[in-house]
């Protein structure tokens, strides 16, 4: 539908009525960033006055970027979302096609598939962390049924950086399934008729008219994802505080050694700039691939 | 190719509710249905059975003599048009409109040249590259008509086409609609609440209350001879009038309230003094000079309507409601006591308790009204 546009003066009085809300939003939004990039100019060591912080201008810029172990642990973070991200949404959409219909005690199911996501993460650390447990887990308990040997599992860089992963799915994939349950609930049912009239059969109608009719939804959701997954720090820190090694060192968790151990806090904001910058590329590559907030047309 | 449709015995029952209640109905090859009744009655219900989006709960529907009631939507070989039209919203016009070829092992020219035949007949060579977002709720209506025609099947289903467009609009594709169906033939059901479109475009209208068909007849004859009250009330338009009354002779109907006597067009075989209602269309009552009885009429309001006058009012002495339409413009008549003779073609006259027609019982089919 075409949209006329408004007049001059009613686009004024919109701008009156919004400005205040966008004003603080804004104001919300940009000032930890600003300041975060601000502290990566100065040395300041928290405790102290901010009047002793020192001037130190590009050098913790300077320091971080030839760090190996910022790029290392940029690595980590990368593979870590890529995996654990790609397997939430495989997992979160193929849930919510298998259980989006009206088959009795589904309401029952969904509910339960989205509990995870209700635990605050630190609480989902401790779980998988006593899950984990070399000695006294289930898992292994679990194995031993089967005659499988006891597996060190927070104890072995591999199987580490695995148990993150299955932690980060176990709590986010239900995210995804009730984003995808939400957006197939509002498709057309028509329009799914419409489609088994010209033949189309379950996968058909799922890939050719369903997923692309949710691709904003699928767009948005991923990007949230990304974000979190980039960001993710809590149950890392509970569950391997980045170890064994640095195998699961990721970005945010070298922010926070860097700033609360190494006590240096302004190669800490440094860091967080590249994190911030690094987020912000990824956001604008998946707007950019479907972008929902466009009016335009999306979804191939 | 053309393919009849034949509905036997069919039933749909939602929970413990039943909906459409053993329906019989045999559309002819090539023959232009339409399916009208109140909001409710089971239309779409019955058009969904046929396409095969509802499972019947009883009963058989054979498309072109193949009994089709447990097969696929795609299997049937019909083609359904939505109200909201249901395209594609991610697919191009042209997308939208071969999406069933492409499905199919259709040869990718034999597709291309469907849809730029369908294209052409419907005037929308020109819109194939856009997005249905991108288009009028008329352009719209073509792009669906569009993906209809572009499978050529043996049957049309249209569950109310043209409600979501504005008059002059649905005035317009209603003429397409016929010219379309001519150039083609297929057999054709439409659901519709629109009078016009129900008496323009049908061969046969199906009239439908709480699951149950009333009448089937071409529209003169739903018109003419309404097999009961229900049709009566339902098809014309202004609403036929209805007065309780009583047989006084084989062609006298008194209405005790307004003291009037009214001559019928035809004798009925019922004893003096039954219980009868009568109807008379409102196109049936003229203002003239005709000797004999009269309806005496407190005129409302009176909408001039450019050919005819509607009058609203009431009739004198009983009250009940009364509507007149009349030739030419009468808008002085607002708020004046007027006599108006009756004619008797247009005059009915139903049983008070089983609500059937008098004047032409339909015996064969009278098992079907409870
Ligand atoms: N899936 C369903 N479950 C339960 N009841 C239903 C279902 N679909 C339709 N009904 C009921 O069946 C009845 C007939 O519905 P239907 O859609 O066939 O009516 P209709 O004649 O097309 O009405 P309208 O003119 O308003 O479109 C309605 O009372 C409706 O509530
Ligand atoms: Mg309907």
């Amino acid at each position: 539908m075409a949209m006329t546009p408004a007049p001059h003066s009613s686009a004024r009085t919109a701008w009156f009525f919004i400005l205040p809300a966008a004003i603080i939003m804004l104001a919300a939004g940009l000032y930890p960033v600003i300041s975060a990039i601000r502290l990566g100019f100065y040395d300041w060591s928290m405790g102290t006055p901010w009047a002793q912080a020192r001037w130190t201008g590009w050098t913790s810029f300077q320091i971080v970027f030839g760090d190996p172990a910022v790029w290392r642990s940029l690595w980590t973070t990368l593979k870590f979302a890529a995996v654990s991200v790609s397997a939430e949404m495989f997992l979160g959409v193929a849930l919510a096609l298998a259980l989006e219909g009206n088959i009795r005690g589904m309401a029952f199911f969904r509910t339960l598939f989205i509990l995870p996501m209700m635990v605050a993460p630190i609480a989902v650390g401790l779980t998988w962390r006593y899950l984990f447990d070399a000695q006294f887990g289930p898992i292994n308990a679990l194995l031993a049924v089967f005659g499988v040997a006891a597996k060190g599992w927070l104890a072995d860089e591999t199987l580490a950086f695995a148990a993150i992963i299955v932690s980060d799915i176990w709590q986010w994939t239900p995210f995804v399934f009730i984003m995808v349950i939400a957006g197939l609930a509002s498709i057309d049912s028509s329009v799914l008729e419409a489609a088994r009239i010209d033949g189309a059969r379950w996968w058909t109608l799922t890939r050719r008219v369903k997923l692309p009719m949710i691709a904003h939804v699928l767009a948005i959701t991923l990007v949230m994802r990304l974000i979190d997954a980039f960001r993710v720090l809590e149950v890392i820190y509970v569950l391997t505080f980045g170890g064994p090694g640095d195998s699961t060192e990721v970005l945010s968790m070298y922010i926070y050694k860097t700033a609360f151990i190494g006590q240096k806090l302004g190669a800490a904001s440094a860091i967080s700039v590249l994190l911030l910058a690094v987020v912000m590329f990824l956001t604008w590559l998946a707007l950019r691939m479907s972008n929902p907030l466009a009016d335009g047309e999306n979804g191939q | 190719m053309s393919a009849g449709v034949e509905l036997v015995d069919v039933t749909k029952r939602f929970g413990g509710n039943t909906i459409v209640e053993g329906i019989n109905l045999a559309a002819a090859a090539g023959e232009f249905i339409v399916l009208v009744g109140a909001s409710g009655c089971g239309k779409s219900t019955t058009l969904r059975m046929i396409a095969g989006l509802e499972a019947v709960s009883g009963g058989r529907i054979l498309i072109g003599g193949r009994d089709v009631t447990a097969a696929r939507p795609d299997q049937r070989d019909i083609a359904m048009v939505f109200q909201n039209y249901a395209l594609y919203p991610h697919m191009s016009v042209a997308e939208n409109m071969s999406f069933a070829l492409t499905l199919t092992s259709a040869p990718k020219d034999e597709i291309r040249r469907r849809v730029g035949e369908a294209a052409r007949i419907l005037g929308i060579e020109d819109l194939l590259d856009r997005k249905p977002r991108a288009l009028s709720g008329g352009q719209r209506q073509r792009v669906a008509m569009g993906r209809a025609i572009v499978r050529e099947p043996s049957v049309f289903l249209f569950d109310e086409p043209l409600s979501n467009l504005d008059a002059k609009l649905r005035a317009q594709m209603r003429v397409e609609l016929a010219l379309l169906h001519r150039r083609l033939g297929k057999t054709t059901l439409y659901v519709t609440h629109d009078q016009v479109e129900a008496m323009t475009l049908a061969d046969r209208i199906v009239i439908l209350e709480r699951g149950v068909i009333q009448q089937i007849g071409a529209p003169a004859e739903v018109f003419n001879r309404p097999r009961n009250l229900f049709v009566a009330g339902f098809i014309g338009s202004p609403v036929m009038n209805l007065f309780e009354g009583r047989l006084v002779s084989p062609d006298t109907v008194e209405l005790p309230g307004a003291q009037v006597r009214v001559r019928l067009s035809a004798t009925i075989s019922a004893p003096a003094g039954k219980a009868v209602i009568l109807g008379i269309r409102p196109q049936g009552l003229l203002l003239g000079a005709d000797a004999g009885p009269r309806l005496r009429m407190r005129v409302k309001v009176a909408e001039f309507l450019g050919t005819e006058t509607v009058l609203n009012g009431t009739l004198a002495g009983s009250g009940e409601t009364l509507t007149a339409s009349l030739n030419g413009d009468h808008g002085a008549l607002a708020d004046r006591e007027v006599e108006l003779a009756v004619d008797p073609v247009h005059t009915h006259v139903f049983d008070a308790e089983t609500k059937l027609n008098l004047i032409q019982p339909e015996k064969e089919r009278s098992d079907e009204t409870t």
